[in-house]
């Protein structure tokens, strides 16, 4: 008995780091796996403020840029109203009540910090459950697709971005209905992967890439980006695609969470038909 | 130095650091994030000689802890601190000068010298940081990505780590 307490007593040092390696190494697999609130984040009312409080401070030195952007946002806008009212008519009172149904609902959020340079990048928003915001949501700004929120707290959630090793989207070149899947490889904060597209597809360099219906996060249509250059090596089935984000992800300040009323009934529908499978 | 003082340098120490780290490189890095620098490591190097391997291993968790929590990262830090803290004695052993150390030396260029201190740092750094990339850059499955980032942000850390023993430790008083 007293052997095994000197054995202890004698490698505690090394069975602590071996405990502690263990315990770290089983918050890194739940951090990741888990959807929902977690403490040891940016969105934990700790960091979020330490954050925010930094960010209040160094936003009033980018007032001029930011007011740039968003005067260059609504000019964007109100262009895009003009030529959908002249492609779709007045609307009118006695529209389908389809038709009338909002499915998606926008909330506005500032960002509070956003990296574009390491492995794995979030955003902190200044927002949180107490707007509206729930996990899974999708995340767009001005440009175009931004990421998914993972966590929230009451005032602060975290946003994975599209430069995020695990992110892959739904997507489909624009007006050619081919399906593909956009990823980031780790390199270029401004540049993409776009997976899956066979070689019996013609694509060219300008293609735009953007969300698919199959996707559960964000409405179709949303703009990912454009094919920067393609190869389509001699012996592989897909193309070698790059792409060029639409979002400049080192410039954001606002950004828009997609609420998908839809989404819940969706997301029974599919786990029930997963469950059936089985 | 009695010992609540010395806790205090310490705890100064800490958030000196880690305020640079959080206000400062969370928000900066070179060549488009291929160097990062995690000066908050020098917190762990600069601790005293003669600190136990315990509160050593314990301290360097915490304080991985902490940088997690701004850099989303779940443990990832803490996994790698925890390592280097781990590693120090063992570092610090094999870099005995001759004549070895005096009882309580201050682990710095000030009183071990430049070259002391600058294999002693780049040793962890490199170890921390090439634990710290393989785990947070696992989903990508590039070995180049991880050695480059590696090796920029390994000598990114070092100039940073040894611009703060010239600012913070004064000169051997002769």
């Amino acid at each position: 008995m007293y052997k095994i307490f000197e054995f202890f007593y004698r490698f505690r040092a090394f069975l602590l780091f071996i405990f502690l390696e263990i315990l770290a190494f089983w918050m890194i697999v739940t951090y990741n796996s888990y959807q929902g609130t977690a403490f040891f984040n940016t969105s934990s009312s700790f960091a979020g403020k330490i954050l925010a409080t930094e960010n209040d401070i160094v936003s009033y030195f980018q007032l001029k840029q930011v007011n740039k952007i968003l005067v260059a946002e609504n000019n964007h806008l109100l262009s895009l109203v003009t030529k959908l009212n002249k492609e779709v008519g007045e609307p009118k009172d006695t529209a389908s009540p389809f038709l009338k149904e909002n499915q998606y609902t926008f909330i506005t959020a500032k960002v509070v910090k956003n990296s574009t340079d390491l492995p794995e990048n979030y955003l902190t928003l200044g927002e949180g459950s107490l707007a509206g915001i729930k996990p899974d949501m999708g995340v767009i700004g001005a440009k175009g697709l931004v990421g998914r929120v993972k966590t929230v707290s009451p005032h602060f959630s975290t946003v994975i971005s599209m430069l995020y090793s695990g992110m892959n989207v739904a997507s489909k070149i624009k007006g050619k209905n081919i399906d593909a899947t956009v990823i980031w490889d780790g390199h270029n904060p401004s540049e993409g992967k776009v997976l899956h597209v066979v070689r019996h597809h013609t694509i060219a360099k300008g293609d735009t890439l953007v969300t698919s219906e199959y996707n559960a996060v964000y409405p179709a249509g949303v703009m990912i980006g454009t094919i920067k250059d393609f190869y389509l090596g001699s012996g592989s089935a897909d193309y070698d695609i790059t792409l060029n984000f639409s979002t400049d992800f080192t410039a954001l300040s606002y950004v828009y969470v997609i609420s998908n009323a839809k989404k819940a009934e969706r997301d029974s529908l599919e786990t029930a038909l997963k469950n059936q499978d089985r | 130095m009695t010992k609540t003082g010395q806790i205090t340098t310490y705890g100064l120490y800490f958030c000196l650091f880690m305020a640079i780290q959080i206000l400062i490189f969370l928000h900066f890095s070179l060549f488009q994030g291929t160097a990062l620098c995690f000066v908050y490591i020098a917190f762990l190097l600069i601790l005293p000689y003669d600190i136990s391997n315990i509160s050593l291993i314990l301290i360097g968790f915490f304080s991985g802890l902490f940088v997690d929590m701004f850099y989303n990262t779940g443990g990832i830090h803490a996994a790698a601190t925890v390592l280097i803290a781990f590693l120090r004695p063992y570092i610090i052993n094999t870099l005995t000068p001759r004549g070895g150390y005096e009882e309580g030396v201050e682990l710095s260029v000030a009183s071990l010298g430049f070259r002391w201190f600058a294999t002693y740092a780049i040793i962890l750094i490199f170890i921390h940081h090439f634990m710290l990339f393989i785990i947070w850059l696992l989903g990508f499955g590039d070995v180049l990505l991880v050695l480059s980032k590696t090796i920029a942000s390994s000598v990114f850390t070092l100039v940073i780590v040894l611009l703060f023993q010239y600012l913070i430790f004064s000169p051997k008083k002769v």
